[in-house]
């Protein structure tokens, strides 16, 4: 437990020291948010409003890995090597990860409470957002340090990410239109019960293959 | 005979099914009128495509235990067969769909689940070439086929199941079995999934040679 706990200080002390790339991440959520609002206007459904909220919050969820996984240099690696095992490395960028992502999305959901949509069953959603964020960034935490390593940047992560990402994503879409219309739960319980399993498989696939990733 | 007896079998198997498929007699149906036939020929490549993956994800659990250029090249093989088979599998599909449903694509979970499965092993082929080291991206391309894999099960098999679809067999509609009351179909149905496996296996031992014996030569050129 305590090699995670000091790689996730390590992760939030790099992070606190480079402010830049924390506040571009919350400026691009602003920003790509508040274009989307405006480029929409009115008279729009909540089938359209999850697909740009989720569209957008998938790239922001693209920026933070890939900045994250960039951001180490080969020797920074190659000093983790001796200290870490690699379960524990990723056991701490996947912990860091959702943190960054949930805050994030949390974030940009609060935008569109502020630009005035109507939305029920607020509490719910939070649960879809967090188990979403569990399958993204696991996932996410395996592609960046991929994309990173085969020095492929934001071409290679996308499209190595969006087809991956896409069961969750069909998921999710339709579960945020399900809750946050205020439907009955045995409506949209078999989505609920489908994205807590997609999130232990992205979970499971992370952790048993990480390790070959880590050492080359 | 003792090692190419499958060929033959496959071809046997393949000339019967292309025989049977377009002359023989089949349940005149509502709708799909005589397209039924293509029962024959859409549905066996995308066994034949989950086949071929399978082999390939084999080979990437293996490469991944012990890595060797030989696993790495087979499961190449299998996946660049499976990748044909099942662009082979869309566009019967829609041809089929054209004819039935009055359109080339339709708006459907099966439909959009079969075609990103696809764009998940065009992915692999690019990131196999990204890097220049050789042995760093056949690894990468061994962990991202094992997830490409896996995702490729969810999206074909249970996202079709829990959301609505047009499509045979899934939301509720019948699978063919209802439409085939007489059993007269199965007999060239089988024959034909086991033939056109057979075909993608072959076609990808070809590649593994071809594949093979420029390795060797690459060898001999360096003097190893």
């Amino acid at each position: 437990m305590k090699p995670i706990i000091t790689l996730l200080r390590k992760e939030m002390l790099v992070e606190l020291r480079n402010k830049g790339s924390f506040y571009a991440n919350l400026i691009f959520v602003l920003a790509s948010t508040y274009i989307v609002s405006l480029l929409i206007g009115d008279g729009y459904n909540l089938k359209v409003w999850s697909a740009i909220f989720w569209v957008v919050m998938m790239f922001t969820s693209f920026n933070i890995t890939l900045n994250n996984s960039l951001k180490e240099g080969r020797g920074r690696l190659l000093y983790q090597y001796t200290l870490f095992k690699p379960w524990q490395y990723f056991t701490a960028k996947f912990l860091w990860f959702s943190i960054f992502i949930t805050v994030l999305n949390v974030i940009g959901f609060g935008i569109w409470m502020v630009l005035g949509v109507a939305f029920q069953n607020i509490g719910l959603f939070f649960c879809v957002l967090l188990l979403n964020s569990i399958v993204f960034s696991s996932l996410l935490a395996l592609m960046s340090f991929l994309s990173a390593k085969a020095g492929g940047g934001f071409a290679l992560m996308s499209i190595l990410s969006l087809p991956i990402l896409i069961p969750d994503l069909l998921l999710v879409a339709k579960l945020s239109t399900f809750v946050l219309d205020g439907f009955a739960y045995a409506v949209y319980s078999k989505y609920f019960i489908a994205l807590g399993m997609l999130s232990v498989i992205s979970l499971t696939l992370g952790l048993v293959l990480f390790p070959y990733l880590w050492r080359e | 005979m003792k090692s190419y007896w499958w060929k033959i079998i496959c071809v046997l198997l393949l000339l019967y099914t292309e025989m049977m498929g377009f002359l023989g007699p089949v349940p005149a149906r509502a709708m799909l009128n005589e397209t039924i036939r293509n029962l024959y020929f859409h549905v066996p490549m995308w066994f034949a495509m989950i086949a071929l993956f399978t082999a390939g994800v084999v080979y990437s659990i293996q490469y991944l235990s012990t890595p060797t250029e030989e696993k790495d090249i087979k499961a190449n093989g299998f996946m660049l067969v499976g990748l044909v088979m099942g662009l082979l599998g869309l566009f019967t599909g829609m041809v089929w769909a054209k004819f039935t449903w009055g359109n080339w694509w339709a708006k459907d979970p099966k439909l959009y689940g079969s075609a990103i499965t696809l764009l998940m092993y065009m992915a692999y082929f690019v990131l196999k070439t990204s890097t220049t080291d050789k042995k760093l991206g056949a690894k990468f391309a061994a962990v991202y086929s094992i997830i490409a894999y896996v995702m490729q099960l969810v999206l074909i098999m249970v996202i079709p199941r829990i959301v609505d679809s047009l499509h045979p067999g899934n939301g509720g509609n019948p699978a063919f079995s209802n439409y085939d009351l007489d059993s007269s179909m199965r007999m060239v149905f089988y024959p034909a999934v086991i033939g056109w496996i057979l075909l993608g296996v072959w076609f990808s031992q070809i590649y593994v040679r071809t594949k093979k014996i420029e390795l060797k030569w690459k060898k001999q050129d360096l003097g190893l």
